[in-house]
């Protein structure tokens, strides 16, 4: 009951205070930390997006899917595809390259995505597909190497073209940077206001009990389908922003072991709060570059912990618990004086 | 068996499990704002009945008519959105949700935030859960969900609702005020209740269909129906 409780209250007026506070090291960071490091929490805010899509529909109506990483591969690959192989103008191919992988991934979701969910495939059933869909996914990208480069990859994508004054050019670094920062604030906060009212409450009638939904009226395999597109959708918008913004692809962005990294960053940011999934992203992959340079092997070790930790120290998410014991200390300090 | 052209009619319902046949060509109609009821023993398959009534289950052959229009093609939420809502014989609130909130998501298309605010308020002070409005209703005691799952049940307006076994794990107190609460009910709405507790069905006074092993074997006001011997032999075990 304490669990059901506390993961469905809306976050408490502190939590606004920890985003506020992200959100302005997010956008300091590259005068800060210097462009090197800013490069690398660049592309973890690129990983966070399938975070963010992954709670949306995982968080949001308790439909988990362990395929999340082949949305953000398929927009990434589109991106790549259509950029490069196409013999496109590198100003106009970038941006096509975008649209491409992203209604891609789209497609993807809303062919597999309506047989399953309206086909009756739920729960855990519904989870077994996608990871099928998986490890699909990878031979796909492995074996169709004529087109998608196998475990070469594909180099030379172009970065996106902006007007500015001198005609069309690509953005320095750390405008890019903050170009990106807002893409991924941006769509966080904007899903964040979708799901706060009423359309949020539907959602979670669907994980609570989807019969009684739909004999209340609710169309639910209809709002499953668009919850599992949109969600697609946005970590798709995260895969071509990442291959634009790197130039190349490789088959570690799809596949199992990403789709399983992108769970954990979900339980540990605490599912249902969207902006939390993102933060543990970010800080999970920012700690994997800082150990893994270390020592390779520690990392496999150090996410299997975090892990654990996720699931036994901080069941609500790190975001709640830590909300929660700021508050704790306010109220401590407002007895006191 | 007459079949009548009521509201809500089912004609040679049939519903079948593996062996067993739950429903067997059973006939049933019920009329604008009346109040029915369906009893019988435990196994009598009132509940595979209520489903094929409300479209969570699709009778093997038979047919199920609303205002002359079919329903076998429609689906679950279809089927409530024409005007036929539901009470689940275990419980089915949103237990995560506040007691506002389930009755708040109970409406389809709400006009507007007043429009959503006034008719959840009012549904508060019917189902007596005003002063509980932000408890989890997981929170609530058993007849308390059973009240709120009949409010959500309204919210719709509908013209049919079907309860299936509504005074379930109530008291004494809370079973009459059940009846006095659907008494009130039948002004907006034609009801079916589904029961298994004979004193419930007394109370309540209403044309009663008599269940057993999946077809009716009586039916007429309830008195009649408690004096008849088939019925005490049913519900006696001497069958
Ligand atoms: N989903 C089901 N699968 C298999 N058998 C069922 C199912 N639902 C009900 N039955 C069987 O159908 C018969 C009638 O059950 P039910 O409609 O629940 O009766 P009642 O509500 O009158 O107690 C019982 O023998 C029950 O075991
Ligand atoms: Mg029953």
């Amino acid at each position: 009951m304490g669990r059901i409780s506390i993961s469905h209250t809306p976050l408490p007026k502190m939590s606004y205070l920890v985003i506020l506070l992200v959100i302005a090291f997010v956008y300091s960071a590259p005068l800060i930390v210097g462009t090197y490091s800013a490069s690398l929490l660049r592309d973890a805010m690129l990983f966070s997006m399938i975070a963010l899509g992954l709670d949306y529909l995982w968080g949001k109506t308790g439909t988990l899917s362990f395929g999340h990483a082949t949305f953000f591969g398929a927009g990434a690959y589109g991106a790549a595809i259509v950029s490069t192989k196409l013999g496109l103008d590198p100003t106009l191919g970038s941006w096509l390259g975008l649209i491409s992988g992203v209604s891609i991934a789209m497609l993807i979701a809303l062919v597999v995505g309506y047989f399953l969910i309206f086909g009756g495939v739920r729960g855990s059933y519904f989870t077994i597909v996608t990871l099928a869909l998986a490890v699909i996914s990878e031979h796909v990208i492995v074996g169709w190497s004529d087109i998608t480069g196998g475990d070469a990859g594909l180099l030379g994508i172009p970065p996106l073209f902006f007007p500015t004054l001198s005609g069309l050019a690509p953005l320095s670094p750390v405008v890019l940077y903050w170009f990106i920062a807002s893409v991924v604030c941006l769509t966080a906060l904007s899903l964040w206001w979708v799901c706060s009212g009423r359309y949020g409450l539907i959602l979670k009638t669907i994980e609570d009990n989807e019969e009684r939904a739909q004999a209340l009226g609710h169309n639910t395999s209809q709002h499953l389908l668009t919850v599992f597109v949109g969600s697609s959708a946005v970590a798709a918008l995260g895969g071509a922003l990442y291959a634009s913004t790197v130039g190349f692809v490789a088959k570690d962005i799809v596949g199992l072991i990403l789709s399983t990294q992108v769970i954990i960053w979900v339980a540990i940011g605490g599912r249902g709060t969207l902006i939390g999934p993102v933060i543990a992203a970010i800080f999970v992959i920012w700690f994997e570059q800082r150990i893994s340079s270390i020592n390779v092997q520690l990392w496999p070790l150090f996410m299997g912990f975090l892990f654990i930790l996720a699931v036994f120290v901080f069941p609500n998410g790190v975001l709640r618990t830590l909300v929660g014991i700021l508050r704790k200390l306010g109220q401590r300090l407002e007895h006191r004086v | 068996m007459m079949i009548a052209s009521g509201l809500l009619t089912g004609s040679h319902l049939t519903k079948r499990f593996g062996g067993i046949v739950a429903v067997n060509d059973l006939s049933i109609s019920i009329n604008l704002l009346e109040i029915k009821c369906v009893i019988g023993p435990n196994g009598a398959g009132k509940s595979s009945l209520f489903n094929l009534l409300c479209g969570a289950l699709r009778p093997d052959s038979g047919e199920l008519m609303f205002k002359g229009h079919s329903l076998s093609r429609l689906a679950l939420h279809e089927i409530s959105r024409i005007g036929i809502a539901r009470k689940f014989q275990v419980p089915s609130i949103f237990e995560s949700l506040s007691v506002q909130q389930n009755l708040e998501v109970s409406v389809l298309k709400p006009q507007s935030k007043f429009e959503l605010k006034d008719r959840v308020d009012q549904m508060l002070d019917r189902i007596e859960q005003s002063d509980m409005r932000d408890q989890f209703a997981g929170n609530l005691a058993h007849g308390q969900k059973q009240w709120l799952e009949i409010g959500m049940a309204l919210m719709s307006e509908p013209e049919v609702l079907l309860l299936d076994e509504p005074t379930a794990g109530m008291t004494i107190d809370e079973t009459l005020d059940t009846v006095k609460f659907i008494h009130q009910l039948s002004d907006h709405a034609a009801i079916l209740v589904i029961e298994h507790d004979m004193n419930f069905v007394r109370a309540l006074g209403c044309h009663t269909y008599v269940m057993h092993q999946g077809g009716i074997i009586a039916d007429g006001p309830f008195s009649g129906i408690e004096n008849d011997d088939l019925v005490q032999a049913v519900y006696l075990g001497k069958m």
